[in-house]
């Protein structure tokens, strides 16, 4: 069926195959929608349980990333023309005072393989940035991305600064990086942690759908 | 109060706390090492005793009542090696102590300031390891207001080591002291909070040399010296390093890669310098391994195949009880070697004989010691950290690995290390293995250096403003390296 055939060339990240399966699935009058769930983020959903088990790495995490994003480049103006929206959205950062950007990336893509639109404001980023960006776009996920021991507390500076100019309640707040844990997102008053990326779109799903 | 037995091999000692209080931290301040790579978050595992039989993590326990414990006993020595080279020598009286503060093990040197002879050497582990593995956790604990803890513990334990020195030897006074180490350790030894160099963008409160009496740091010697650092993540270990394999004197084009716990690597190309730091450490010293430990007695330290059949080696040829880093790149070697793990890193069955060792997802090298796929997966992000920021510090450089002369390992693993094996996983550029240098203790051996000869010193000072340093993380070379090389090539 070529719905599963866009989904295993996704998962070996054959780009070209992607595509060339994703027009012959419209040209076979395949609804957008069905590619894109059924074949690209079906594809990516195994990727993603197998990058938690240790059976797939990093670079074959990106791959698969980079052939569903080839698929996505044909799928999208129909998608749009058909009305057919995202599943939710998500802001995406690393916090002040922290450079790394890998783990971040890769929670972008898992994310965006669940079928939820993500704004990726880079590293570093202060608390008057994501307040200003959380009110423009107005997501239903904050992620916060901390790699450090040593800068894993603007975690909960984040958290304050949305309580205080009230929008804490608009938006849900996940937490995430090599020193985070369950323990602590709970202390600081996270919705949600998770040890990995494809943890993390599973919970992005699940908040999304909870806060409708 | 609560009382508490803690057994330790065969003796028994009973101490008190109060109830409320933290075991990780009632331990500790008994005196008690207790390894605590997480800094107490309760995600490594490595601060485990035993209670009632069973294996608990003492930073997740808080006393309650009168208990009794078991200490995981793990013997504390560090190694003791090094290369010696031909130095000048400028005569001074009396005695003086080179010092290479390492944030996991501390190596001493006693030296006659006449003559220039090592009377006498010792190293042990940093007894501030109970507060965290890594220079990362030591300032987070410093963020939480323990910066004075942490100086007191290294005061007291290099005071220790002095009047070691002094009973041992039969001398009264030591003059001199001098110290190589990394850029935290070294801030936390004066009393300086390095809190600054734990968050982007890195300020360092000092980088040059410091000099300051014995007295004022409440050390028992006359003078004590600072060797100068490069940056944050770069320190004066590594110019010690620098200066002990002559580089300053050397056309030829240079590697320099200390693999440890920060991963930090020198690259001279026509007389200049490029540095950087891939934080790639923790799985070449254990941390985030599960039976991984650093080169302590009992350590397996070699892993080869003799006929089908496993050899280990171990530190001390004592009985093993874990996998130091060297042994990792030799059991990943092995694995590729004979197909039971493909080259992305995966486990698989193969017709090698040793494959009956593997059993969900673990490979075992005895009864009890296993690698597993997690394992694995730690050691691929490890080793393409160290061989992408060499590559990204050539491409920076604009020259080709094929163009390096000379490429010293220095650091604790590179005495172990097996470079064809290391070659064969991508740990070490393949190009240049032939033109593989063992630099030793290269930080101690600096360190004599600097003690000995004032000209060192100066050496020292003019080497540390003259690298360009190169920062790894938000870096796209370095990222594009970094997926690329995680696999095994």
């Amino acid at each position: 069926m070529i719905l599963e055939s866009i989904s295993l060339s996704l998962q070996k990240g054959k780009a070209q195959d992607v595509k060339t399966f994703v027009k012959e699935a419209l040209d076979n009058k395949i609804t957008p929608k069905e590619i894109l769930d059924n074949g690209l983020i079906q594809g990516m959903n195994i990727i993603g349980e197998k990058f938690k088990n240790n059976e797939v790495f990093v670079p074959e995490v990106l791959i698969a990333a980079r052939a569903m994003n080839a698929g996505l480049e044909i799928l999208r103006p129909v998608l749009l023309s058909e009305g057919v929206k995202p599943i939710g959205k998500a802001l995406i950062c690393t916090v002040k005072g922290d450079l790394h950007d890998i783990g971040k990336n890769l929670v972008k893509i898992m994310l965006e393989g669940k079928g939820i639109e993500c704004i990726d404001l880079g590293v570093d980023v202060a608390e008057d940035i994501i307040i200003k960006a959380v009110q423009e776009h107005n997501p239903d996920i904050l992620c916060l991305s901390a790699l450090l021991t040593t800068t894993m507390n603007y975690q909960r500076v984040i958290i304050e600064a949305l309580k205080k100019t009230n929008l804490r309640n608009s938006v849900k707040v996940m937490v995430g990086g090599a020193p985070v844990t369950e323990k602590y997102a709970k202390e600081i008053g996270a919705d949600g942690y998770s040890p990995d990326a494809a943890s993390a779109a599973n919970l992005a799903v699940q908040l999304i759908t909870e806060g409708v | 109060m609560k009382k508490i037995l803690v057994y330790q091999d065969d003796t028994v000692k009973e101490i008190y706390s109060q109830s409320g209080e933290n075991l990780l931290e009632v331990l500790r301040k008994q005196g008690y090492l207790i390894a605590a790579d997480c800094g107490g978050a309760g995600i490594c595992q490595k601060c485990q005793v035993k209670y009632h039989g069973k294996n608990i993590l003492s930073c997740q326990t808080t006393v309650e009542n009168d208990m009794a414990i078991e200490l995981l006993s793990h013997e504390g020595k560090g190694l003791e090696f090094g290369l010696d080279n031909n130095i000048e020598i400028e005569v001074q009286s009396g005695y003086g102590i080179a010092l290479d503060l390492g944030t996991t093990t501390i190596a001493a040197y006693l030296l006659d300031l006449e003559t220039g002879n090592e009377v006498n050497r010792y190293s042990t582990i940093n007894l501030q390891a109970s507060y965290g593995a890594d220079v990362i956790s030591r300032i987070k604990k410093c963020q939480e207001g323990y910066l004075n803890d942490l100086h007191q513990i290294i005061i007291k334990e290099i005071n220790y080591i002095i009047t070691h020195f002094k009973n041992n030897n039969n001398i009264d006074n030591i003059e001199r002291l001098l110290v190589s180490g990394n850029t935290i350790m070294l801030h936390i030894l004066v009393n300086v909070d390095p809190t600054p160099l734990g968050i982007a963008p890195f300020t360092v409160p000092f980088l040059e040399k410091k000099v300051f009496l014995g007295n004022d740091l409440g050390l028992n010697v006359s003078e004590v010296t600072l060797l100068p650092s490069i940056s944050a993540y770069i320190g004066s270990d590594i110019v010690s390093g620098m200066l002990s394999c002559k580089m300053y004197e050397d056309q030829e084009n240079i590697l320099f890669v200390d693999i440890g716990t920060n991963g930090e690597i020198i690259l001279k190309v026509n007389d200049k310098y490029y540095g950087t730091s891939t934080a790639a450490g923790p799985a070449f010293e254990g941390a985030r391994i599960e039976f991984g430990m650093g080169g302590v007695s009992g350590a397996i330290s070699q892993v080869s195949l003799n006929n089908d059949a496993l050899e280990l080696r171990t530190i001390n040829n004592k009985a093993p009880i874990g996998i130091c880093g060297s042994a990792l790149v030799d059991i990943v070697a092995l694995l590729l070697e004979t197909k039971i793990i493909d080259e992305t890193g995966l486990f698989q069955k193969s017709d090698h004989p040793l494959c009956k060792r593997l059993q969900d997802d673990k490979f075992y090298l005895t009864e009890r010691i296993y690698i597993s796929q997690k394992d694995i997966r730690e050691f691929q992000l490890a080793k393409s950290a160290i061989i992408s920021g060499m590559e990204t510090l050539l491409d920076y450089a604009q020259i080709s690995i094929k163009q390096i002369n000379k490429l010293y390992i220095a650091g604790g693993f590179g005495f172990y290390i097996d470079k064809y094996k290391a070659g064969s996983v991508g740990l070490l550029p393949k190009e240049v293995l032939d033109k593989i240098i063992i630099a030793g203790n290269s930080s101690g051996i600096g360190a004599k250096m600097s003690l000995l000869n004032n000209k060192y010193l100066e050496i020292c000072e003019r080497l540390h403003t003259n690298v360009e340093v190169i920062e790894l993380s938000n870096n796209q070379v370095f990222t594009n390296y970094f997926i690329e090389n995680m696999f095994l090539k």
